[in-house]
């Protein structure tokens, strides 16, 4: 009886244990947590394995997960305090996620910040504390499939150019892939996230007011808005868009049939984040960067960005000297190291760290630079830094994508986009709760 | 001899007393006190009731998110199990029958509770119910038009409902299992009072086999108040939260949202609702079930 009731128990302990067991206590052994796609799986893989080759006295243990989920994971984790030692965050998670209780302050670990922008930590940084170091910046842009546009003969510029840069040439356009083959748009189906920031800088082109002010409220009024909605029917009715959402439900934009048919022309999306599309379109389509569309050719305005992702330190590493050592190595290591850089490659966006860069430029046989992630960034900056010397800054807000405050835009920008109200109820729906709702998720 | 072996009992149950605790009754507890606690950052201060005064207050955000999802829940419930009793009720009725190859079609019928609400059967389910999915492709062949399920309240929930009523099969054979056990005599006698097939189904059949009613009302209503799976998977609550059932808004609020407090105090309403619902079908059976002495 006694026997069986000890390995009961010693099963309960390992249970129990097990359920706690989290972020390494062993000094050497640096657990590393992130999301991302089979690409980014691998070569994370492989530059750890670098890693512990360069530096035995180190161990890493890697914690893969897909996007989906790794969120509630970490939420759940921090709870507990069993988080990674370095984990990988979105940078408004600094704020949603009380970051200043759980992340290590990074000037602390006297990582160098000397070779990034001076102002690419700012949105990391509360209480002047640095709580995350900057991966790399992302914005929402286009990106088209230049062969469907081509298969329509949509040309500009006397048949010079294929690919549109005003909004008018993409309606002209999404009427003429869609006046060809009426299941077919020039961009298609876009979700209410998407819709929102297409709107949003709409919006600031024709006003130069990014979507919250510096008092933290709704800048736009509700004629303002109403323009904004009025202008993504335009683009419905011209072929850019479908008609309405109800016409094709499916939830996910890379593995959407319409898209991998080559019957949806483009997509916008973060710049960090298109190799999912590229990746499930076939061979013979050929993606390509489109940028912001804009009002007036040569225009340069509507870019919002913000930090793509960056990497936390538990606060729990503040207590031993010899783990912030260990993880001070392995982050200058996955940032700085030329091996290490040459295999994770582009595939988290491309760094504003001076030293990675010239790095990544360096690699022999990748040619990164051509990669439409880093087209992407350098459109994104110089879209960016051109508006702001027009003393416009369209930076994403950090509670913009809080997951209850998303709601009060994209939930009635969902049911627009299903045609059950139209542009004057869907802006008074934002109008009515965008203030309140962000004054209070902010106090929380 | 015997003597010794009285903890064998004990020993056997032990594993099924560890998972309870640590799965059932401590999760059950701490998310009553959670529900009582705010915690901001790792500061976790005592606030009484005030979560569960936060949820039902209508005016917020999250109190009119809470009434969407408890609407949505009502209404998934009180349609899927009815349809449930229903549709395994009379699959039972015919299985029941003596007829030739009755055991294929008995596997058969139990065959989508087998596979169950997994996420390979529910993604294969959202691709039946697309606006590009399966029925449509079919309307399309016939020269209809296509229905866009899931890009409708209506729809959506027509969707997540028939998922769980598809998976009939063990209601299906624990009546299957009763209407054996009605006495043949019972038959023979309203047959020879002159009573039909129908009629004997009414006036005979159902009220022998009430006690099973009331036990499978009671699971599949305890069940589908919790439902998850195809709510999260098929139509991610939408189009327009239409879908969003309790379970749903729980974990957006308590793992997406990080909020566990105001999650626990969610389940707890959801604990209490399902128990009310319980007593009450309890409590009602006194005027409708037949217990044979």
């Amino acid at each position: 009886m006694k026997k069986l009731l000890t390995i009961a128990l010693l099963l309960v302990s390992m249970v129990v244990l097990a359920a706690c067991n989290g972020g390494s206590s062993d000094d050497n052994t640096i657990s590393f947590a992130w999301w991302g796609t089979s690409d980014r799986n691998i070569a994370t893989y492989q530059a750890i394995e670098l890693f512990e080759a360069k530096y035995p006295q180190y161990k890493v243990k890697g914690e893969q997960s897909t996007w989906n989920g790794y969120q509630q994971a970490l939420n759940n984790k921090l709870n507990r305090g069993t988080e990674a030692d370095v984990f990988q965050v979105n940078y408004n998670w600094i704020y949603s996620m009380y970051g200043k209780d759980y992340f290590m302050d990074l000037t602390e670990l006297g990582l160098d910040f000397s070779k990034y922008p001076a102002d690419e930590h700012t949105p990391l940084t509360v209480d002047g504390k640095v709580l995350g170091l900057s991966v790399s910046e992302t914005g929402y842009i286009f990106y088209l499939n230049q062969k469907l546009y081509e298969d329509a003969n949509v040309s500009f510029d006397g048949g010079t150019r294929v690919i549109p840069n005003t909004w008018e040439e993409l309606m002209t356009a999404g009427e003429l892939i869609n006046g060809k083959d009426a299941t077919k748009y020039a961009i298609g189906r876009l979700d209410a996230q998407q819709v929102a920031i297409l709107m949003f800088s709409y919006l600031a082109q024709i006003t130069g007011k990014n979507v919250i002010n510096d008092q933290n409220q709704l800048n736009f009024t509700q004629a303002e808005l109403v323009q904004g909605f009025n202008f993504i029917t335009d683009l419905r009715s011209t072929g850019v868009l479908i008609p309405s959402n109800a016409i094709d439900t499916h939830l996910d934009g890379p593995t959407n049939p319409n898209w991998t048919a080559q019957k949806y022309g483009g997509v916008l999306q973060w710049n960090t984040a298109i190799s999912e599309y590229q990746n499930t379109l076939p061979e013979s389509a050929n993606l390509v960067m489109a940028g912001m569309f804009q009002q007036q050719s040569g225009q340069n305005s509507g870019m919002y960005k913000k930090v793509s992702m960056a990497y936390a330190v538990s606060k729990r590493v503040e207590s031993s000297d010899a783990k912030q050592t260990a993880v001070k190595t392995f982050i200058e290591f996955m940032t700085t190291d030329p091996e290490a850089v040459a295999i994770l490659g582009v595939d988290r966006g491309v760094s504003s760290n001076s030293t990675t860069q010239t790095l990544l430029k360096a690699v022999e046989g990748k040619n990164f630079e051509q990669s439409l992630e880093w087209q992407g960034h350098t459109v994104v900056q110089a879209m960016y830094n051109q508006q702001l010397s027009n003393s416009i800054e369209l930076y994403i807000h950090p509670y913009y994508e809080h997951n209850t405050f998303r709601a009060i835009y994209e939930g009635p920008i969902e049911s627009f986009l299903l045609n059950n109200i139209n542009a004057n109820e869907a802006s008074s729906r934002i109008i009515q709760r965008f203030n309140t709702e962000l004054a209070r998720i902010m106090a929380d | 001899m015997v003597g010794e072996k009285k903890w064998v009992p004990y020993v056997l149950l032990l594993p099924w007393f560890i998972g309870f605790i640590l799965f059932k009754l401590y999760p059950f507890i701490s998310a009553f006190l959670l529900s009582l606690y705010e915690k901001r950052g790792r500061v976790s201060t005592f606030v009484g009731l005030k979560n569960f005064e936060l949820i039902f207050d209508s005016s917020s955000y999250l109190g009119s998110e809470f009434m969407n999802a408890l609407k949505v829940t009502f209404i998934y419930v009180f349609v899927t199990v009815p349809l449930i009793l229903i549709v395994s009720l009379l699959v039972a009725y015919i299985l029941a029958l003596k007829m030739k190859g009755i055991g294929f079609f008995r596997t058969a019928f139990y065959m989508p509770t087998v596979l169950g609400a997994n996420v390979a059967i529910i993604i294969l389910w959202r691709y039946i119910f697309e606006y590009n999915g399966l029925i449509n492709a079919g309307l399309k062949l016939i020269g209809l038009q296509p229905i866009s399920f899931l890009g409708t309240a209506a729809g959506a929930m027509t969707s997540i409902v028939l998922l769980r009523v598809w998976q009939f099969g063990s209601t299906m054979l624990i009546f299957l299992n009763a209407l054996k056990n009605v006495p043949e005599t019972l038959y023979e006698a309203a047959t020879i009072d002159g009573a039909g097939k129908i009629r004997q189904f009414f006036s005979v059949t159902v009220p022998m086999i009430t006690p099973i009613i009331l036990f499978n009302a009671v699971m599949r209503l305890v069940e589908t108040f919790q439902v998850f799976n195809g709510p999260m998977l098929i139509t991610n609550g939408g189009p327009e939260n239409s879908t969003n059932v309790l379970n749903k808004l729980i974990y957006d609020i308590a793992f997406k949202g990080g909020d566990l407090n105001i999650g626990s105090a969610m389940s707890w309403i959801l604990f209490v609702i399902i128990m009310v619902f319980t007593v009450m079908i309890f409590r009602s059976s006194k005027y409708w079930v037949h217990y044979q002495d």
